[in-house]
């Protein structure tokens, strides 16, 4: 169970299989590295929201990516799947649909020390137009 | 939620309709050691729009480890580029996260939210905290 928080999320605009940093704050700051609390040693939970934030491009499915990188790493680069997202359509818009989930909070054992932690997502496939992440790191 | 993008905002009504405004922190407890949450957009929804929603634990003195913030989750309504009627209904399982978030007793726990993405109409949010 963590204890400190700290969130960041983006609209992922890049193309397929590119990562691209993750760094707006909730309250629209930005963030572009983590620095590791004081006295904290590991990441012990990654929560993350996925949503299309606009029409998603029909028939697409894409896997998401999440990547830890910099200083603050004991172990080095981390990749994590963190989830997909899914459009199908059968005809020319023949009906709309209403997606709602909770966040998913995925318990990990990153180890980490004084520095920097950049968080970047990727996501593979088609693209499905502005797909949009929130993710939390829990550190304890 | 009625403010705009990437905008905190309290959250602060009771379960009763009564303004709760700050919580303050039980006596003899020292952690949060479990978040419940919930939202639905209370009205129509803006089409093909998507927020995801975040809470901030925050108040002087609350926290000895600082603000904290979590991702709770995201909706989206899709009717791609067609003018259509249609109903959608959807019942939303609450997101329940074991958490060890220390407090301090005595002192004033105020929540906020906001979300990213675009303005989706008004989202409604419940929070259930557990302290120990």
């Amino acid at each position: 169970m963590a204890k400190y928080y700290v969130t960041v999320g983006d609209a992922m605009t890049q193309a397929a299989n590119t990562f691209a940093a993750v760094q707006t704050l909730p309250d629209g700051g930005t963030l572009s590295s983590i620095k590791v609390p004081p006295d904290m040693k590991k990441i012990s939970v990654i929560g993350v929201a996925l949503t299309h934030d606009g029409a998603a491009t029909i028939d697409t499915g894409n896997n998401f990516t999440v990547q830890l990188s910099g200083t603050g790493l004991v172990d080095g680069i981390q990749e994590l799947n963190v989830g997909a997202l899914m459009s199908q359509e059968t005809g020319t818009s023949v009906t709309g649909d209403l997606t709602a989930e909770p966040a998913n909070y995925r318990a990990v054992d990153i180890n980490v020390k004084p520095g920097e932690i950049v968080v970047s997502a990727a996501y593979d496939g088609t693209d499905p137009g502005s797909p949009f992440i929130g993710i939390t790191l829990g550190f304890e | 939620m009625t403010q705009a993008t990437t905008t905190f905002a309290p959250v602060e009504t009771a379960a009763d309709g009564s303004t709760a405004g700050p919580i303050a922190i039980p006596p003899g407890v020292s952690m949060i050691t479990r978040i419940v949450t919930s939202f639905a957009i209370d009205g129509a929804q803006v089409t093909d729009t998507g927020p995801i929603v975040v809470l901030r634990l925050t108040g002087t003195g609350a926290l000895p480890d600082g603000n904290q913030d979590l991702v709770l989750g995201s909706l989206h309504l899709d009717d791609g580029g067609g003018t259509l009627t249609y109903t959608a209904n959807k019942i939303i399982r609450q997101l329940v996260l074991a958490a060890n978030i220390a407090v301090k007793a005595g002192a004033d726990l105020a929540l906020q939210a906001a979300y990213y993405g675009t303005d989706a109409g008004t989202p409604q949010l419940s929070v259930e905290l557990e302290f120990a």
